[in-house]
């Protein structure tokens, strides 16, 4: 799992990138120097939640881009009950960020899938 | 009243005029999208129970649109279910199709074809709100190809207006907005300044916190969130002007 985060995070302008699950909390997080973990997993939590609300109002979220004055931050639902959260400068590329993401959710979730063989699949919401 | 399974199968009508054939659609307060194919050109004009809400016809929106569609020469006419339109049209139909008539007799049909080609927007009105700064937005927005339906809301997260008949995505937005705050104080940073949720259905809904209020777009699949967002800057920075209509 890390070497899939670390494949995102080597993109220029990438600072941080974590999967968090519903089971299991904070699942794997690949952050440079200078960018505390915890805080990437704080932010998916607040993903996490949202992912949750839009399916109460059948929304079916693929991709969801925050941006800060500081940051951008690209997130993902996964299957599983898991999410995948990029965090970038905003002069980041943030399309490649969302492709490479995109590229790999398969690998991704085959990772999620041995961590968690008994998480149901579907969204988090 | 929305058109049966048989009358959406009736496809293509023959030896009707196009206006006698709106004319009946409002007489009979049909709920349909009337779909104008002529050459190649195609072009959507939508009712709601019988009242005409809104045209798309290659570049163009609303009665501008209706106006080049009125234009084509030999349409064929296919009935398809209703679309939850932005209302762009405001006039009644009778008024567009005297516009229309007088037009095409002041210009001999140049005007009609100019109005097909022209970039700049001939909208009746965007909102009824009473507040200007809502009213001048509106009928920015509604201006700019790629968006299905806009939603107002104020700083409390309370919806003060939406073009939207029945899909309410104001809460969801708030929510949106509650969310990007909370990442905001874990992240220590400002913001945010943009909310972009891309949908498995392809379509995109953008969010656009301002200090007044709070700007909820909901786009089709194929439009560039940059383009519509460089499109509404002069209505967000107030370059735009207050509508005083």
């Amino acid at each position: 799992m890390k070497s899939l985060l670390k494949e995102i995070s080597v993109i220029p302008g990438v600072l941080a990138a974590c999967i968090f699950a519903r089971e299991g909390g904070l699942v794997c997080a690949e952050a440079g120097a200078g960018f505390p973990e915890d805080r990437t997993g704080q932010a998916a939590l607040h993903f996490f939640r949202l992912v949750q609300m839009a399916g109460m109002n059948k929304l079916n979220i693929k991709s969801t881009v925050f941006r800060f004055d500081r940051y951008t931050i690209v997130c993902f639902p996964l299957d599983r009950g898991a999410v995948l959260i990029v965090v970038c400068d905003p002069q980041a590329n943030s399309s490649l960020v969302a492709t490479t993401a995109a590229m790999l959710l398969d690998d991704i979730l085959r990772e999620l899938g041995k961590s968690f063989p008994s998480a149901p699949w579907g969204n988090p919401g | 009243m929305a058109l049966n399974e048989g009358e959406r199968q009736a496809g293509i009508f023959g030896g009707v005029s196009l206006p006698s054939f709106l004319q009946m659609l409002e007489q009979e307060r049909k709920s349909c999208t009337l779909i104008v194919r002529s050459e190649d050109r195609e072009g959507r004009l939508y009712f709601n129970d019988g009242v005409l809400i809104d045209a798309q016809s290659l570049g163009a929106l609303g009665r501008e649109a209706a106006f080049a569609i009125l234009s084509w020469e030999n349409p064929s006419l296919h009935v398809d279910r209703p679309e939850d339109r932005m209302h762009r049209i405001r006039q009644p139909l009778a008024h567009i199709l005297l516009d229309y008539a007088t037009l095409r007799d002041e210009e001999g049909g140049a005007g009609a074809a100019a109005a097909e080609e022209s970039a700049i927007p001939l909208f009746d009105c965007g909102s009824d709100h009473p507040d200007p700064v809502v009213r001048g937005v509106a009928r920015h927005i509604v201006s700019i190809r790629g968006i299905r339906h806009y939603y107002f809301l104020n700083r409390q997260g309370n919806v003060i207006t939406q073009s939207s008949r029945t899909l309410k995505l104001g809460d969801f937005i708030t929510y949106c907005i509650v969310s990007g705050i909370q990442m905001r104080k874990v992240l220590d940073a400002r913001g945010p300044s943009r909310i972009q949720l891309g949908f498995q259905n392809g379509e995109t809904l953008l969010i656009l916190p301002g200090a007044g209020m709070i700007i909820g777009l909901l786009l089709d699949g194929m439009t560039a969130v940059d383009e519509i967002v460089e499109q509404l800057r002069p209505a967000l920075t107030g370059k735009a002007g207050p509508d005083r209509a």
